[in-house]
This record gives C-alpha cells, sequence and structure tokens, in this order.
C-alpha cells in the first residue's frame, strides 16, 4: 500500500495568515490563529530535527533547538506558551496577552523570522 | 496523587485583580507545596496555621504567580478542592542559584548595549499537555517589537556563552528547565 504524500506544515502558516487576516477581527480567530501559527513552525522543526518521541515531543523539540542555537529553542517556546494561552486560557493570565490582535500580530511577527531558520535546521552531529 | 484538603483561599493582588495565588491550608506541615490548577493559577503555598502566615518562602510565591503581590485580600474559600500534591522539585533551589547568576550577564549586556531594560518577571509555566515545566525569565525592553526581537539575537548568544561556561548537569538543568524571553515593555 502505497502511503498519501505527508502533508506540508508550512500550509498551516497560510491558513492562520488568512484565518486572522478576515474580516471582521475575532477573538476566536485571532486565537486559531495564533495555534496553527505555532503547529506550523513546531512540525517543521520536529520533522527537520528528526524527532520521533511521542511523550512531550513539543519540549523535546524546543530543547534540542536551544541546543544548537538558544534563541531559536526560546522564541519556538515563546509561541509555545501563546499556543497554550490561547487554548486554555479564556481569560489570559498574564493582563498584557489579554488584546488578541496584539497577540496575533506579534505572533505573526516572531513566527515569519522564525520560519526560514527552522526550514534549515537540520539534526546536531553525532559527539564522538 | 489527588488529595481533599479542608479549604483552599483566594488572595488576590488589590491593584491587578486577575492576579491572584490560592493558599491551601494545612496544618500539619510547612515543607510541602501545593499546586492547584484552579483558575489557571499556580498556587504554592505552605500554610501554617490560622490566621493565615506565609512561611518564609513568600518571595517564591510572588514569583510563580509572576506578580508582585502588594496586598492580599481574602475574597472567597473554595472548600474541599481537590489538588495534586507535589513535593518542591529538587532542582529548583539550583535553578533559582543559576537564574540569579544569569540575572547581572543578562543586565551587563543591556548596559553594554545601551538597551533599557524595564523590568525583568520570572513566571512559571507548566504546558499542561506534558509532564515537563519550566521557569521563564522574560526580559522586557524599551524599544520597538521589531529591535526588541533584533536585541533577542543578542541575548540568546550571551546566554549560549553563559550556558557553555556551566557544568553538564547545570548546562542541561538550564536548557530543561528556563526559558529566557525578551519582549517589548
Amino acid at each position: 500500500m502505497i502511503n498519501p504524500p505527508a502533508f506540508d506544515p508550512r500550509l498551516f502558516t497560510d491558513i492562520a495568515r488568512n484565518l486572522a487576516g478576515q474580516q471582521p477581527p475575532e477573538e476566536g480567530r485571532f486565537r486559531t490563529a495564533v495555534g496553527r501559527a505555532y503547529y506550523s513552525l513546531f512540525l517543521i522543526a520536529r520533522e527537520n530535527l528528526r524527532i520521533r518521541v511521542r511523550e512531550d515531543v513539543h519540549s523535546a523539540v524546543i530543547r534540542s533547538l536551544r541546543a544548537q542555537n538558544r534563541r531559536l529553542g526560546d522564541q519556538l517556546d515563546q509561541l509555545r506558551h501563546y499556543r497554550v494561552v490561547a487554548d486554555y486560557e479564556l481569560i489570559p493570565d498574564d493582563p498584557t496577552k489579554q488584546n488578541w490582535e496584539q497577540n496575533w500580530n506579534y505572533v505573526w511577527q516572531l513566527a515569519t523570522r522564525l520560519r526560514p531558520t527552522l526550514e534549515g535546521i537540520r539534526p546536531a552531529p553525532a559527539r564522538p | 496523587m489527588p488529595k481533599v484538603l479542608p479549604d483552599v483561599h483566594r488572595f488576590t493582588d488589590a491593584s491587578s485583580p486577575r492576579r491572584s495565588i490560592d493558599v491551601a491550608a494545612v496544618s500539619e506541615s510547612t515543607e510541602w507545596r501545593y499546586w492547584p490548577k484552579l483558575a489557571n493559577a499556580y498556587t504554592v503555598a505552605s500554610v501554617l496555621s490560622a490566621p493565615w502566615t506565609f512561611d518564609t518562602d513568600v518571595s517564591w510565591v510572588n514569583a510563580s504567580a509572576s506578580a508582585q503581590i502588594v496586598s492580599l485580600d481574602a475574597l472567597r474559600v473554595i472548600p474541599h478542592a481537590s489538588v495534586d500534591i507535589i513535593p518542591e522539585p529538587s532542582f529548583s533551589d539550583r535553578l533559582r542559584l543559576l537564574i540569579d547568576a544569569l540575572r547581572p550577564v543578562l543586565y551587563q549586556l543591556a548596559v553594554r548595549r545601551g538597551v533599557s531594560v524595564a523590568a525583568v518577571n520570572q513566571s512559571q509555566f507548566i504546558d499542561p499537555e506534558e509532564a515537563t515545566q519550566e521557569t521563564v525569565l522574560t526580559m522586557k525592553v524599551r524599544l520597538s517589537p521589531d529591535a526588541a526581537l533584533n536585541y533577542w539575537d543578542e541575548v540568546g548568544a550571551t546566554v549560549e556563552t553563559w550556558v557553555a561556561t556551566l557544568s553538564p548537569a547545570d548546562a542541561d538543568l538550564v536548557q530543561r528547565h528556563l526559558a529566557v524571553f525578551v519582549e517589548p515593555a
């Protein structure tokens, strides 16, 4: 049996941008867009780093990125935090994160910067 | 394991009503840390006895609530709350020392680069879908969003250099359990 072609996680970025750009602005769309933007980058990183664990996989990807480039790992981690707020906190605990259009704009800016680097990342060479 | 406690008191920062901490009331122990997941507040306390008194670790309570608790007013009592009781992770004291060592490194970088730091906030993050937890150090800088992201490049490189000076065990602790963010103030 032939497997179907793998889903391209970059499409999540396009979906996120389209969703967030719809009028009128709506919190639910911004929240969903934040989640899709994070998952797009998370999946790109996971695939390029060839991380296959299932348990605590988000932390594993972030840790692996930090080992190669601290800033990259922390920035993906920050997107993860936004995604958790988007999906779990009906009123964000952090008062500075209660404006969803503002959250989305920041997430989009960060995601746009991160994506090219994550697309080029490879697993760290094995230590001798 | 979840355990039923007699009651949990919620305290709220009067200057910022959304910031709150929950305090588990117990009498038999002052050594436990209680982390009920109530209203997404990380609850940390060991309460000595009535009248309710925080132990000496109140600064840690504040840090975990990501807020400077200015004044506390009991708002309500949640009876018979079910909470998970977890002893304070053994790494936390070590991580705290490492964070204390990192802070001046970050401030020195800001001074060298002429970046105005509005605040460095410390908070706890637990991904509800994973078993890991992090301490988050967030540098709030007086820069535009774009400039703050550029500055993050430098902060990341500085943290990387600092991590390289640590023992393998400490470096692993920092990579697993410490996040350093830069945000425009």
